[in-house]
């Protein structure tokens, strides 16, 4: 149950965070345009990227954790038996479960701590800023957790999506 | 005793094997709690280190690189080499070299270029005679110079690590001619083991071959000349010089060459998100540990326990390059950028080393350490293609080492040897 929901937020949350990395290519570019052809520079175009960066970054980092694409020593792992790189595994996994969750309290911290500001350029809440920490923070969690579980079970977690 | 708490966990959670960005978060943490700070403040310096235009260009350059390598930029390249080297005895060894260096160039990533040139070279290297361990040193040690070159978003991350004092421009510069002594020494290299092996050499196709291929290859080479002359001109950022670049890529591997299918375009996009979020969340995460470093004035301490040891600046140097390689052997190039920066960047300087000359020092041995257990990616990588072990590879690995080593020391005690270029075109 949690590997089909883990799919399918892993696939999206990336299918989102790659469509999220053309607007901002896009958006830079038509900066550049907007500055060189139209000589008026578009004062939203920065502010939109620094926005998107923080969710394409964020959830990129999140299906890292689930595809295992985070660099990390792998040397003691080893050198250790199977049982015991297994615990050690489950171990690595909890960590990276408190750091989601603690993510998602920050985050929230955060957040909730700017709802009524506003981005000057763009007219949205400051609040979206920090609303991909939370989000992620979640995500990593869930995937963590998946890792654990599939650990105990003698399992392995695919990759979602390419 | 809060600085004793950051670096023990740190080295703890590192050890058992949590991801580096893991690590120094959960080290931030434990240390932030301990001196009563709320834990909010982690996040809160995380978020604002992320949040920068400049490190735009980080996407982009990986981006960029991704798209070179599914898009089959790097078949032109092989074929231009092996046209123009690979009669040579070794022939295959230096055309290696070249493809390797030529690629590094355009993508940037020591990684991307391993699996793009080591995929095509080293199978067709053993399918000739080479040994194995001669096909995957040759390919993971001339990959190292993407580090240095222009589309390489660690100069960038070096550039912003350094407070962003160090203009990337002057970076560029201060790395073409390290690329290319590194490069003339892994040919060397190459050709020594090459002839001590007695391994062949190819068939010269004549000159018109040589130019019809590098006709060829040239439209994908192109991307770094776009790259250094937007910087350099001053007519776009870093950043915006980084997304005219991946829309070159687009443009070359989609509508030029036509070799990129849909399917790797959007490989090469997913591949290039999770790359980002890997070396983005790490920025973030080294924020804080730059933040802690700074609180706990670690770079004041680093540098009065190195004044005890000796006054002299050539031994001052040495070491911070050995500790900078053993560092660089378990930490990726990012993490190790980051978080040695701060430490050692003031320290370097204050024994008369230039920041500029500084950051090509950290990357080469960043690069050496890409060669290195326990965490050598590009020697993961090479092994991987090559099928055969790390340790069957480290036994031969001492002509290639010995070159980059060489080319360390050169970086290091010559200042006119990366200097001169960004001096003479007026960076000081």
């Amino acid at each position: 149950m949690l590997t089909r929901v883990n799919a399918f937020l892993a696939k999206y949350c990336l299918i989102i965070a790659v469509i999220g990395l053309y607007a901002i290519v896009a958006a830079v570019v038509f900066q550049v345009f907007g500055r060189y052809v139209m000589n008026d520079t578009p004062t939203w175009a920065e502010a939109l990227t620094l926005v998107l960066i923080l969710y394409v970054a964020l959830f990129g980092a999140a299906v890292g954790v689930r595809d295992a694409g985070h660099i990390g020593m792998e040397s003691l792992l080893v050198l250790v038996s199977d049982e015991w790189r297994r615990r050690l595994e489950v171990v690595i996994h909890l960590l990276v479960a408190i750091f989601g969750a603690l993510m998602v309290a920050g985050g929230w911290g955060l957040m909730s701590g700017v709802l009524s500001y506003k981005i000057p350029t763009l007219g949205i809440s400051e609040g979206w800023h920090y609303a991909p920490l939370v989000l992620s923070g979640a995500l990593i969690f869930l995937f963590s957790v998946e890792h654990i579980i599939a650990n105990v079970q003698h399992k392995e977690v695919v990759p979602a999506w390419l | 005793m809060a600085l004793t708490i950051l670096c023990v966990t740190f080295l703890f959670f590192l050890i058992i094997g949590v991801p580096v960005a893991f690590a120094i978060g959960l080290s931030a943490v434990c240390t932030i709690l301990y001196e009563g700070l709320p834990f909010i403040v982690i996040f809160q310096r995380m978020m604002s280190s992320m949040n920068v235009f400049s490190f735009l260009a980080i996407p982009f350059f990986i981006f960029a690189g991704e798209l070179m390598l599914y898009g089959g930029i790097a078949d032109k390249i092989v074929v231009f080499a092996k046209n123009l080297v690979g009669h040579v005895r070794g022939g295959l060894g230096m055309s290696n070299v070249v493809a390797c260096t030529l690629f590094g160039g355009i993508s940037g990533s020591p990684v991307a270029d391993v699996s793009a040139m080591g995929s095509v070279m080293i199978p067709m290297m053993k399918k000739e005679g080479y040994d194995a361990d001669y096909a995957v040193n040759v390919t993971t040690h001339a990959s190292l110079v993407g580090a240095l070159t222009p589309t390489s978003h660690n100069m960038i991350i070096y550039s912003l690590a350094a407070g962003g004092k160090v203009s990337i421009g002057a970076l560029i510069l201060a790395g073409v001619m390290p690329t290319i002594v590194l490069a003339v020494c892994m040919l060397v290299a190459a050709y020594l083991v090459a002839v001590h092996r007695g391994y062949p050499a190819g068939v010269f196709p004549g000159w018109h071959e040589v130019w019809r291929s590098a006709a060829a290859a040239v439209p994908g080479l192109f991307v770094a000349v776009i790259i250094i002359a937007g910087i350099l001109s001053g007519v776009f950022t870093a950043t915006e010089s980084a997304s005219i670049a991946v829309i070159y890529a687009m443009f070359v591997t989609v509508v030029l060459y036509r070799t990129m299918s849909r399917k790797n375009f959007l490989k090469a996009s997913a591949k290039a998100v999770k790359t980002t979020g890997v070396v983005l969340l790490l920025i973030g995460v080294s924020g804080t540990f730059q933040y802690l470093i700074g609180l706990y004035s670690v770079a004041d301490l680093t540098g009065a326990w190195m004044a005890k040891v000796s006054s002299e600046p050539w031994v001052i140097f040495m070491m911070i390059n050995v500790i900078l390689f053993i560092l660089g052997t378990f930490m990726d190039m990012a993490s190790t950028i980051l978080i040695c920066t701060p430490i050692f960047l003031p320290i370097a300087v204050q024994y008369g080393m230039d920041p500029v000359q500084f950051g090509i020092v950290l990357l080469v041995n960043c690069a050496l350490g890409l060669n290195t257990p326990p965490v050598g990616t590009t020697q993961f990588v090479g092994c991987a293609i090559g099928g055969v072990s790390v340790g069957y590879v480290m036994r031969t690995i001492w002509p290639f080492y010995g070159a980059l080593t060489a080319a360390l020391l050169a970086v290091t005690y010559i200042p006119a040897f990366s200097m001169w270029l960004p001096r003479f075109f007026g960076y000081t």
